[in-house]
């Protein structure tokens, strides 16, 4: 049964417990998939799934996993997953593989999902941590789709491929390329921190 | 069973089955994902040779079928020839890689019978910056190609230049893409390289005296 802790737990995750804002991890694709909403829909998707899955079967594991090779096991199961979701991408939604390019099979490396295996799956039950997963794996999705939104709106002036901005426009180069990645989320963070930071220095 | 032991085989067994598990899927969807490859490189040399239009594309299924009965592929010690054929006219596609500005372009060329034009271009791969040297993906740069007149000279087949109002395709020029300057360089060099070196080969399998 899913307890009220565990409520707190999903919609922390979301927002003030957000992976992205206030850990800090998985910055790395972040930077690298947010210049176009489908895309980063589609990247925020299978997370969703790697974080979800791979939290709830280490947690089903965690019993029988011996310490010494715990984090050798996760990383085996994190990266399985991975595969699963690059090789549906690459049989069924070929185009928007290719425009992942590498960043699909780097989801192994994304902090959150081992950072949520170890943090959480390690001593939770299964249910419990498939929603952890999943609730992490849903606060980087925003994260990622509210810099999505601003970049592909100012330097495409398009939000998923639908041109909003009239032609006349000047699109913002500097949003398609990496560095924008880095202002946009900074101001993010700034904007999503300020209010716990005067409530922490209230105290 | 000691600590260690147990480790090992722990991790063996579970290595085991997360493998069967990709095995699986692997075997599942091969077949799919080599057929999306051919149908991708199928559909970028019925869109260079002018048979499809990007507005108006058949159904995934439909490709294959086009391009089998419409398009015949020969193949030579460096590579493919891919020739469309009718009473009227012959288009000769091929494949040709040249450096960009960040990885290697890939663009299928299609030239007219008399190895006098460009029919058209389709970039298979590239990774140009999106937005910048991505926009070669575009319909407007594209469209520039086609009918472009091969141009005599061997170090500029095409010539890039600056403002669209001075392009010419009786003068074989094109505008570059604003903001994307190595990036249509690079182009004019893809081009340079399909025109001096894949195409006399290609005319030589073909057993034509006009390949340039």
């Amino acid at each position: 049964m899913i307890t009220m802790v565990d409520k707190k737990n999903f919609l922390q995750n979301l927002w003030k417990n957000n992976p992205v804002l206030v850990q800090i991890l998985g910055i790395c694709s972040v930077l690298a998939v947010t210049n176009d909403l489908t895309n980063t829909t589609i990247m925020a998707i299978g997370l969703v799934f790697v974080t979800g899955l791979s939290s709830l079967t280490v947690s089903l594991l965690r019993n029988k996993t011996p310490r010494n090779v715990r984090m050798i096991v996760q990383v085996l199961i994190i990266a399985s997953y991975v595969v699963m979701v690059d090789t549906f991408l690459k049989a069924y939604l070929p185009e928007i593989s290719r425009s992942l390019g590498p960043y699909v099979g780097l989801i192994i490396t994304n902090c959150i999902i081992m950072g949520r295996a170890e943090a959480y799956a390690q001593s939770h039950n299964p249910v419990d941590s498939l929603l952890d997963g999943i609730s992490s794996g849903i606060g980087y999705g925003l994260v990622l789709l509210m810099i999505a939104f601003v970049r592909e709106l100012l330097g495409f002036g398009s939000l998923f491929g639908f041109r909003l901005l009239p032609e006349s426009s000047t699109s913002w180069t500097i949003m398609i390329m990496p560095p924008s990645a880095f202002f946009v989320m900074a101001t993010i963070i700034w904007i999503a921190r300020t209010p716990f930071k005067k409530k922490s220095e209230g105290r | 069973m000691s600590p260690r032991v147990y480790g090992i085989f722990y991790t063996f067994v579970v290595s085991a089955i997360f493998v069967a598990l990709l095995a699986f899927l692997n075997a599942a969807t091969r077949n799919r994902i080599i057929e999306n490859e051919e149908i991708r490189l199928q559909t970028s040399i019925l869109l260079a040779m002018g048979m499809l239009h990007p507005d108006d594309m058949p159904q995934r299924d439909m490709i294959s079928s086009i391009f089998s009965e419409s398009v015949r592929t020969i193949e030579y010690s460096d590579g493919s020839i891919y020739l469309k054929e009718n009473d009227q006219d012959r288009v000769i596609a091929f494949l040709v890689s040249s450096p960009g500005l960040w990885g290697t372009i890939t663009a299928v060329v299609a030239v007219n019978e008399s190895y006098e034009r460009l029919v058209g271009i389709e970039f298979y791969e590239h990774s140009e910056t999106p937005g910048l040297g991505g926009r070669i993906d575009g319909l407007d740069f594209k469209n520039q190609f086609r009918g472009l007149l091969i141009s005599e000279d061997p170090s500029a087949r095409i010539s890039v230049v600056r403002f669209e109002e001075d392009a010419s395709k009786e003068r074989s020029s094109i505008a570059a893409i604003t903001g994307a300057t190595r990036t249509s360089e690079s182009i004019q060099e893809l081009i340079n390289r399909a025109i001096n070196n894949i195409l006399p080969e290609i005319a030589e399998v073909l057993g034509d005296n006009n390949g340039r």
